[in-house]
């Protein structure tokens, strides 16, 4: 069976199975704020989907698990070559991605700066200094539904992308892929609410562009490793925001201008935009250097 | 390594369990699906001691949530011991020798393997709680579910601790010697509890006062988040020292019986 087809099964079954569960789990169609931490919690669990894809697809499409080789599944770790530096790159990253967003943020739009705004999340000043750390470790432990993500996207469509089509066409392309199977959660108001001109549709289109920009990152760790899991950490990591500058950006004071509305998702885009450039001069070198 | 992980696990009935939980987990979801949609029949809502009437059903679905954690901490004491003696039962240690796999790295795979085992039943418990507590209204079983979801990492932690201490016995006596002195060590604890109940000075637990504990964590929030994200760095730190230990302890074995 060719990859094409394989990938045309994956994608049709992840995207069916997620898309119902995003439906039967939120019977009262219900906004993401206004459903609760509970229930966000349990729709959230269809981030498992795209493992469970994985897995299916392989089982249909008799390709097996293999740990080693063409083919495999990601799945295995390894420390080898100095794989080791990509652990600890996909734990300090996000730490180093949210700090440099927010200082943009902060650049973009200077009234949003809130001396006092950490104690408003009943945080005390010596407790934000230790949140990052927190949240690196709070995001190791409960890696797993990031692993369901990953073990999909990383482990399944990335590699059968960049084998259909050349390596930039692979990232942009699973990049939107990745986007829009978030558009179920956007359109009931996760990562940017429902209060926005041009709602859903805007957020459906920003997501697939933060989607296509994490992507490159994670797509990197997961090929100069070999394995999922260094983007699973850095997925969980990701989700748990790591950073002490988030306690001084209070959002209601932003101005209400495009720029002032779109300040943290701007500081994000070039935040991240920034570590892709670098990514991919270092992809290309190591490319160079195997050839 | 994978080979010898893939043995392990098939050696502890893996594939049994991964079935078992996972019909477990969809049967979770499909109940707790329909009991939202449809609601309790009247007869299946029961009142507590308190007075507060909650649905019983719903009390059904938390259970494995709330049982994953005892249950996770028995299977991982059970586990430990078992990967090593089925290895001395089926003859696994003269088949090793004639492969190139190094004394350390037999050990390392044993660690792994509870490393991974505990980390997908921590896993495992985090999702039956979420599925547990989704539509719930505030109550009994919400506050008994957000209780045990509270200390998640403490029972993760725990699990790794238990087997710290585990592994050296069982490498160093074997099984069955291991076996007793982890009896021996739980039955003088039981006994001193016990003694201490009869004979003890109880009235220190009629001071403890719950609200004191609660604003003492509120006061000290700082050095309680300090010790949370440190505490699975140190267990992990001493689940590697109890790793040297171990190898150190099996190749001592292995030279005196060479």
């Amino acid at each position: 069976m060719s990859d094409k087809k394989r990938l045309l099964i994956y994608l049709g079954l992840t995207f069916s199975i997620s898309f119902a569960w995003f439906f039967i789990a939120n019977p009262d169609r219900s906004t993401w704020e206004g459903m609760g931490n509970m229930r966000q919690s349990f729709v959230a669990l269809g981030m498992m989907f795209p493992v469970i894809g994985n897995v299916l697809t392989r089982v249909i499409t008799r390709e097996g698990f293999k740990f080693r080789g063409e083919d495999n599944s990601y799945f295995g770790i390894s420390f080898k070559d100095k794989k080791w530096f990509y652990y600890i790159a996909a734990c300090l990253i996000p730490w180093i991605v949210y700090e440099a967003a927010n200082a943009i943020t902060l650049a973009l739009a200077p009234s949003m700066f809130d001396s006092e705004y950490y104690l408003s999340l009943d945080i005390e000043k010596r407790m934000l200094v230790l949140f990052p750390v927190y949240a690196i470790v709070t995001g190791l432990v409960v890696s797993f539904a990031a692993f369901g993500e990953e073990g999909g996207w990383r482990g399944y469509m990335m590699p059968k992308l960049m084998k259909i089509m050349n390596r930039p066409a692979a990232l942009i392309i699973g990049g939107i892929i990745w986007g829009l199977w978030h558009a179920p959660l956007t359109c009931i108001g996760h990562n940017f609410g429902t209060d926005y001109p041009g709602f859903p549709y805007v957020g459906i289109v920003k997501m697939c562009v933060f989607c296509t920009l994490l992507g490159i990152i994670l797509t990197f760790v997961t090929e100069m490793s070999g394995s999922v899991w260094p983007a699973a950490f850095m997925h969980a990591i990701f989700n748990s925001s790591p950073s002490i500058l988030q306690g001084f950006i209070n959002s209601d004071k932003a101005p209400d201008t495009f720029l002032g509305r779109n300040a943290g998702f701007v500081g994000m885009v070039l935040a991240l935009l920034t570590v892709d450039i670098i990514i991919m001069v270092k992809w290309r070198k190591i490319e160079k250097e195997g050839k | 390594m994978g080979g010898l992980l893939y043995k392990d696990f098939i050696s502890i009935r893996g594939k049994r369990l991964v079935t078992g939980f996972s019909v477990l987990t969809l049967l979770m979801i499909i109940i707790k699906l329909i009991v939202a949609s449809v609601g309790t029949p009247s007869g299946l809502m029961v009142e507590n001691d308190e007075g507060e009437v909650f649905s019983f059903l719903e009390y059904l679905i938390s259970v494995p949530a709330q049982m994953m954690p005892i249950i996770l901490l028995c299977f991982i004491s059970n586990w430990v011991p078992n990967v090593l003696k089925n290895d001395e039962k089926s003859k696994i240690h003269s088949f090793l020798s004639a492969m190139p796999v190094s004394k350390s790295t037999y050990i390392a795979e044993k660690y792994v393997f509870i490393g991974i085992c505990i980390y997908i039943c921590f896993s495992l418990s985090m999702v039956w709680n979420i599925i547990s507590m989704a539509f719930l209204p505030d109550g009994f079983v919400l506050d008994l579910l957000m209780l045990y979801s509270s200390i998640f990492i403490e029972l993760f932690s725990l699990a790794f601790i238990g087997a710290t201490i585990e592994f050296p016995v069982f490498v160093a006596f074997g099984k069955e010697k291991g076996q007793m002195i982890k009896t021996a060590i739980l039955e003088v604890i039981a006994c001193c509890v016990t003694a201490y109940l009869f004979f003890g000075d109880l009235s220190v637990f009629e001071k403890v006062d719950i609200g004191e504990i609660m604003e003492w964590a509120q006061t000290h929030s700082f050095a309680l988040m300090f010790m949370a994200a440190l505490s699975p760095l140190i267990t992990l730190a001493l689940y590697y020292i109890s790793y040297c230990i171990s190898v150190r302890i099996y190749e001592r074995k292995e030279r005196d019986y060479e």
